[in-house]
């Protein structure tokens, strides 16, 4: 059962980190076998400064913006001496959302081999808490001091119109699940992408030995939601699924929300437009599950 | 003449790095200073760095050929990579009792224990930077002890701590030729380690159990061996033993996730009593 570990003890994570723990979770569902390209953000502090790094596997630490690009030059060096393994992108929010929107959908859109993943905690962790494309309505962020007034984009979504051969949702909350996702992702050959809801402790305001569970209650009250596209094929999985199936009601979203120091100033109306903007994507989602 | 600072966070690379190009400003050069841009996280490696010229300065790469290089840690002096690029006519000043063969000129002085003898020492930790800058003035730096030890008063202010201790290391310094070679690193000597690759170590961020303020304790009796604490540990500090599940508490950094997440309500929340909370 136990494999080798590829993220070493001792990381500069904050406690709890969802990153962190994922990120080594990734690792090992890789075998080890990858170059990791990390843009600007809490990872490249987390896997410490020269001469040292907490990754067991090479790591490039990329310019902002160019993180998809940089990986397609790795890729191609690789390609061109016949080295095998796989080159995984490993960025923030911001850094896939925002800044590095750009070159994703470059290397997306000329199908690149690559595995890009981005670890989704809803705002710029690194640099103290700002907004990005990818907070949630209602959110508290420095930048967005009485509530973000403006609902989060989606980046999977974007994808799904760049017709990726594979596509995914998984969460800090559901390890086994992100696992199953990495190994099948690694089966597919051409551009991936996947998107882990990454509860950040210190930034969103929890204790810090609630990330699991916070994990889970997003997918609970269905507004984080586990999915998969496999060549333009969608399916819910795990939890979402059996939310879509009717089998298993969503729980009321105010349990996720109170538990977060960044919601605490909503108010009702607050609570009911995150509620309407749920449903409205699962509307759009299950829509599109029974298309294809 | 291009400088490197090496040293861990806390111990004041960065300032000492201002402190230089401040002071070469008022000798009337031109002068540049800036860190490695990165985690400046207590216990973390730090680099800066700084350029003094009679002309303008326009470059403002790293440093990668310096002609002095300081090393405020003194285990840092271990690692060779932290001197690479010395020439023959570089000068090295190392915060060490002794010197060590890495450079032709080395100048040393013991800035450590300075800084406790004159408890310049913050949150447990010696900051050997002003004796350090006392001792630089021995080196071929084109700044005299006036102008170094008056940028020195205006950023610490004139305790007279901070004046004797810069004292002590500026009379306390020895300089001495050594036997050195250039070092090459990377493949047959093509690259003298232009680019900074790191090496996979654990404790990147030094001890981290230092930053535990509650111990998760397993409790082997009710313990199933399901192994849900080693899946989500962020650490990865959980290991499986013949004798059941150990913590490594040397980098448990105390989250807790583990005791959160295991269905047997296996594992304890213990105070670490007596532990002081380091910051991070
Ligand atoms: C071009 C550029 N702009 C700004 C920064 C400063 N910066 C470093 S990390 C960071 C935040 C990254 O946020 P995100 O991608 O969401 O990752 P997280 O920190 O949340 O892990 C910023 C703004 C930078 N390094 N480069
Ligand atoms: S701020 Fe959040 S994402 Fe960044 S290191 Fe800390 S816990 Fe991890």
């Amino acid at each position: 059962m136990i494999e080798p570990e590829y993220f070493l003890p001792g990381s500069a994570a904050c406690h709890g980190c969802p990153a962190a723990m994922c990120l080594r979770v990734i690792l090992r569902a890789l075998e080890g076998k990858a170059v990791v390209v990390v843009p600007a953000s809490c990872s490249s502090v987390i896997t410490g400064v020269y001469p040292h790094s907490a990754l067991n596997v090479p790591v490039f630490n990329s310019a902002f913006a160019a993180s998809a690009a940089v990986a397609t030059g790795i890729r191609a060096g690789l390609d061109f001496y016949g080295e095998e393994g796989e080159v995984v992108v490993w960025a923030g929010d911001g850094g896939t959302y925002d800044i590095g929107l750009q070159s994703l959908s470059g290397a997306a859109e000329r199908g690149e081999d690559i595995l890009y993943i981005c670890y989704n905690n809803e705002m710029y962790s690194n640099t103290g808490v700002q907004r990005s494309g990818a907070t949630p309505y209602g959110a508290w962020t420095t930048t967005t001091v009485g509530g973000k007034r403006e609902h989060r984009k989606d980046v999977a979504e974007i994808l799904m119109a760049h017709n990726v051969p594979y596509i995914a949702t998984a969460s800090a909350g559901f390890l086994n699940d992100l696992y199953n996702k990495v190994r099948k992702a690694r089966e597919i050959e051409g551009f991936r992408y996947i998107e882990i809801l990454a509860p950040c402790p210190p930034g969103w305001r929890f204790p810090m030995d609630k990330t699991v569970e916070m994990g889970r209650l997003a997918v609970e009250t269905g507004m984080w939601i586990l999915y998969e596209v496999v060549e333009g094929k969608m399916r819910f999985t795990g939890l979402s699924k059996v939310i879509a199936e009717g089998k298993r009601k969503m729980k009321d979203i105010k349990e996720y929300l109170k538990l977060q120091g960044r919601f605490s100033h909503l108010s009702e109306e607050d609570i009911r437009e995150i509620e309407r903007y749920r449903d409205r994507r699962w509307e759009f989602l299950k829509r599109r599950a029974n298309e294809l | 003449m291009e400088i490197r600072i090496h040293g861990r966070g806390g111990q004041g690379v960065v300032t000492m790095s201002k402190i230089i190009a401040e002071a070469a400003n008022l000798e009337g050069y031109f002068s540049q200073s800036m860190p490695f841009y990165g985690a400046e996280r207590r216990g973390a490696p730090v680099v800066s760095f700084t350029r003094i010229s009679e002309d303008p300065i326009y470059r403002t790469s790293q440093v990668y050929y310096p002609d002095i290089l300081i090393v405020l840690d003194p285990i840092l002096i271990n690692f060779p990579e932290v001197f690479s690029g010395l020439g023959e006519s570089s000068i090295a000043v190392l915060n060490s009792g002794s010197s060590a063969d890495v450079a032709k000129k080395v100048v040393f002085v013991d800035a450590t224990r300075i800084a406790i003898e004159h408890g310049l020492v913050v949150a447990g930790m010696p900051v050997p930077n002003v004796p350090m800058l006392g001792a630089l003035l021995s080196s071929e730096i084109p700044i005299s002890y006036k102008t170094m030890l008056e940028v020195v008063q205006k950023h610490f202010g004139a305790d007279e701590r901070i004046v004797s201790s810069f004292n002590e290391g500026y009379k306390g310094a020895r300089r001495k030729t050594c036997r050195f070679t250039k070092m090459h690193f990377g493949h047959k000597g093509v690259m003298e380690c232009e680019i900074p690759i790191s090496t996979p170590s654990k404790g990147v961020a030094g001890r981290t159990g230092l930053w535990r303020v509650v111990k998760p304790v397993v409790d082997s009796e009710r313990c199933n061996g399901c192994m849900s604490c080693w899946l989500h540990c962020p650490e990865g500090v959980i290991v499986e033993t013949e004798e059941g599940i150990e913590i490594d508490y040397a980098y448990c950094k105390g989250c807790m996730i583990c005791s959160s997440v295991c269905p047997k309500n296996a594992i304890k929340h213990e105070s670490e009593m007596g532990v002081v909370q380091h910051a991070h």
